[in-house]
């Protein structure tokens, strides 16, 4: 049964069949919020609110797009809500970051696959990219967490595919501007240190 | 393309929309290219630790798929539970206070025979300046036969 055919079925009343969409699209949906949020339990209560959300808005849906990318777009706009609220009472700075955290950004990168990452990993990862802008760190996460195709982008931001080209590669630069830029500062702190104790 | 001009664009070429000519440039390409290779090697690595995703196992989407239904549940019940629990809580007492009202006014009023007659008057229903008597707000002092009574209530 596709997902239309699910569908018609909760507008008959057959609720439970709700059940498979969140089963179906789980994986995607708490993948996004974690690479997004970070945090697992922020990311599991936020994905439950965006199949709740999804749930009561069912009607809305007319099947223009696919009910991946719709449901994808009150994903991102949930996850992009809840890191505006965030960043409202924090904001990470790059000098902040490689004051308090350069060591472990040399140990987040020294380990041998995504594998071995722990949770004091993804958080410092976390850290790193909340240096960008959420719109940054949103396009960032659909194409390098999620794997979405660049046309599914533009069609969940409701952007032109020229637009989605253009932000992701400013992001990406941004990005390794970042991390050039925490590399270099800790590599003189490195050297200042060493200094200090040859003194 | 000039090989700057690559490197700035070149993830953009490497994972998005081109075409089949593009996309065989480009690798062919980077097969000679090292530092192009190594821009693109260094950046699947910094994205690799900074994206990865945690796996969830069948037992984390039960879970997960139990407590969104149960939410679920709750919004499709809402909306019943909540037009009857308006019903009892204020429609009925509204609708009882409005007869109650209305039978006051309409029945027990007019057969008031005091009110019936000044009901017609206009004045009635004009307000009326009320003076306040100055030795109402004076306190009333206490005789020895109002004491007397005040101790004999004390000891009752």
């Amino acid at each position: 049964m596709n997902d239309s055919q699910v569908i018609e079925l909760i507008r008959k009343g057959q609720t439970e069949a709700y059940g498979d969409l969140v089963r179906q699209y789980h994986k995607r949906v708490m993948g996004y919020c974690f690479s997004m949020l970070s945090n697992r339990t922020d990311a599991d209560e936020a994905a439950q609110d965006i199949f709740v959300k999804a749930y009561q808005n069912l009607d809305k849906f007319k099947g223009d797009s696919s009910f991946s990318t719709w449901l994808y777009r009150i994903t991102a706009n949930h996850c992009l809500d809840i890191l505006r609220k965030r960043n409202r009472r924090k904001n990470v700075s790059l000098d902040n970051l490689v004051e308090q955290e350069g060591s472990q950004v040399q140990k987040l990168f020294a380990t041998s696959s995504s594998a071995d990452r722990h949770l004091e990993n993804a958080q410092l990862a976390h850290k790193i990219l909340s240096t960008l802008s959420e719109d940054q760190r949103q396009i960032l996460t659909m194409r390098e967490a999620e794997g979405l195709e660049y046309q599914e982008i533009a069609e969940t931001l409701g952007c032109s595919l020229d637009a989605v080209k253009g932000r992701l590669a400013r992001a990406r630069k941004q990005l390794q501007e970042n991390l050039r830029h925490i590399q270099k500062s800790w590599d003189v702190q490195n050297v200042e240190t060493k200094r200090e104790k040859d003194l | 393309m000039k090989h700057d001009e690559l490197k700035e664009k070149l993830l953009g070429l490497y994972d998005g929309p081109v075409s089949e000519k593009e996309r065989t440039w480009v690798e062919t390409h980077l097969a000679c290219c090292e530092d192009c290779s190594a821009a693109m090697e260094e950046y699947k690595k910094t994205a690799a630790h900074l994206f990865a995703v945690p796996t969830f196992s069948e037992a984390d989407e039960d879970i997960f798929t139990a407590k969104v239904m149960a939410r679920v549940r709750e919004k499709v019940l809402a909306p019943s539970l909540s037009f009857s629990q308006l019903a009892f809580r204020w429609l009925l007492p509204l609708a009882g206070s409005t007869v109650v009202a209305a039978w006051v006014l309409f029945s027990v009023l007019p057969s008031t025979p005091e009110l019936a007659n000044n009901i017609n008057d206009p004045s009635f229903f004009t307000p009326q300046t009320v003076s306040i008597n100055d030795n109402a707000l004076t306190p009333v002092a206490l005789t020895s036969s109002n004491e007397e009574m005040v101790v004999g209530w004390m000891r009752q």
